[in-house]
């Protein structure tokens, strides 16, 4: 071990954190039409986006290595409306990331949704309120344990993601190299020092989430206990 | 005036029934839906707030015209200038008292000055699970009231107050009315709040309203010469020598009454009976 380089670690946090970021932009609206509207075909929304959850990570590679590749419609696309190469690119992985992680992001706030208050709601619309006006300022602010939890599970499985990005990004070195690569490399060279340094970094960040989450879950939890006390 | 033509099927404990309403309720004034339980009240009250929708049916308040089946019309909850205190009250625990009103409506000086009203000024930050069962009735009722409203649908809302919130809430219902002069659908179980609120009656049994008048016209059976008649529950029925004893619960309050062998023989416990009495010789007891 000569020096442990921690750029594997800060891609990994980067690739983590757009993830979760994109994903809560985008699934947002998605989770609630699948929560509070039936339409037809619904069910097969659900599985294609639960997919990723159950699908070999290599086989989600596989396929979207195919998919993001300039001869494929979608890398054409990408290539030829904004000069982007996915594969072996930070943006690809970003993107595999994003469909892999999609179902730890969308079941919770769709969970979320579903156990919202109904005559909370309802209070808001008799109330002159729009749609959007008692989504932001009723119903997510009601559904906080739900957000958080997609925020943690997506980041904390985007963070170990591994197969999916190394089809798509490969290796390479303060580009696409995540932290989970590092350490495969490490071991496979031999290098166990450093094999063991990144995966005890990995056990401290997930044991400091997973603490995150239950400190916040238990302190919204208290915070009613704690009030009524008065 | 709101007139009311609504039909909608519906499934009661007693299996499918049909919501059959056809009213007209003066503006102005304080109506009571009552009767038993699943009968179709709470259900008619969120048709008239546009949260539910008939399968068939005609609502107008005054010239505007919420509901019309036939030509596809249906003004949004939104829309319908109508308050409304749920039986869960649906107070928004992420905003405090304040935040409650000024959701409503952002005028802080007036929210503040009904919070006054509703003494609840003191509490205007806490949050309404800091509040006690009073109190949080109390806010949603002010809620409902702080944005302009014309119709004020009232689904039991003093149902799990003690006697003494209870007459002070009602007071504040009928101020309400007076100050504002909207029209309040109260939806009530309780006879004394009948009496003291309503001055119309409206009594639902499966889906139809069956009677209609003044609390005495609904209540009263005048087909009869008894003058006090309340409705109550056979708890127990006990032989003592030669008669019988029941004991029966009105409301709150329990007494007994002396049975005859063969009366004894007719009741069992667990009936619903109407125990009637002559108007001469009452005793009143200040409590």
């Amino acid at each position: 071990m000569h020096g442990l380089d921690l750029t594997p670690f800060i891609i990994s946090l980067k690739l983590s954190l757009s993830t979760t970021l994109i994903l809560f932009i985008l699934v947002l609206p998605l989770a609630y039409i699948l929560a509070f509207r039936n339409f037809y075909g619904k069910g097969t929304v659900e599985a294609l986006v639960t997919l990723p959850m159950v699908l070999p990570p290599t086989v989600l590679g596989f396929y979207l290595l195919a998919a993001f590749s300039t001869r494929s419609p979608v890398g054409n696309f990408f290539h030829a409306n904004f000069s982007l190469d996915l594969v072996f690119s930070f943006p690809g992985i970003l993107l595999a990331s994003c469909i892999h992680s999609l179902p730890y992001m969308v079941q919770p706030l769709k969970n979320g949704f579903q156990n919202t208050d109904m005559p909370l709601v309802e209070a808001s619309y008799i109330l002159g309120k729009s749609r959007f006006t008692t989504l932001v300022r009723v119903i997510l602010p009601n559904m906080k344990p739900a957000i958080l939890s997609a925020f943690i599970m997506t980041f904390i499985y985007s963070l170990g993601e591994f197969g999916a990005i190394l089809m798509i990004g490969g290796a390479i070195p303060g580009v696409t190299k995540v932290a989970s690569i590092a350490l495969y490399e490490s071991a496979e060279n031999m290098d166990m020092a450093s094999a063991n340094a990144y995966a005890l970094i990995f056990i401290g960040i997930s044991f400091v989430f997973i603490i995150i989450m239950n400190r916040i879950s238990n302190l919204q939890g208290g915070r009613g206990v704690a009030q009524n006390k008065n | 005036m709101l007139r009311i033509k609504i039909k909608k099927n519906l499934i009661s404990s007693r299996g499918p029934m049909v919501l059959d309403a056809c009213l007209e309720i003066e503006t102005g004034c304080i109506t009571v839906l009552t009767g038993q339980s699943g009968s179709g009240k709470t259900t008619l009250l969120r048709i008239l707030s546009g949260l539910a929708k008939p399968e068939e049916g005609f609502i107008a308040s005054g010239d505007i015209t919420w509901l019309d089946t036939e030509k596809g019309v249906c003004v949004s909850p939104q829309k319908r200038k109508i308050g409304y205190v749920s039986q869960d009250l649906a107070l928004f625990p992420n905003m405090t008292v304040l935040g409650n009103m000024l959701y409503a409506d952002p005028d802080r000086r007036k929210a503040m000055e009904l919070l006054e009203r509703a003494e609840l000024s003191k509490l205007a930050q806490a949050y309404p699970q800091n509040l006690s069962g009073g109190q949080k009735q109390r806010l949603a009722m002010v809620r409902a009231i702080s944005r302009e409203t014309d119709l004020l649908l009232l689904d039991e809302p003093l149902s799990a107050l003690d006697h003494a919130s209870r007459l002070r809430l009602q007071d504040e219902i009928f101020f309400i009315h007076e100050k504002f002069g909207i029209t309040i659908i109260l939806v009530s179980h309780d006879l004394q709040e009948i009496y003291r609120l309503g001055k119309r009656v409206l009594f639902m049994e499966y889906g139809r309203v069956v009677r209609d008048g003044s609390p005495a016209e609904v209540f009263i059976n005048t087909a009869t010469s008894h003058k006090f008649s309340f409705a109550g529950d056979i708890l127990e029925i006990k032989s003592a020598d030669v008669f019988f004893i029941a004991t029966i619960g009105i409301g709150g309050n329990i007494c007994r009454v002396i049975l005859t062998a063969r009366e004894a023989n007719s009741f069992k416990e667990g009936d619903r009976v109407l125990i009637a009495s002559k108007a001469f010789d009452p005793v009143l007891i200040k409590i």
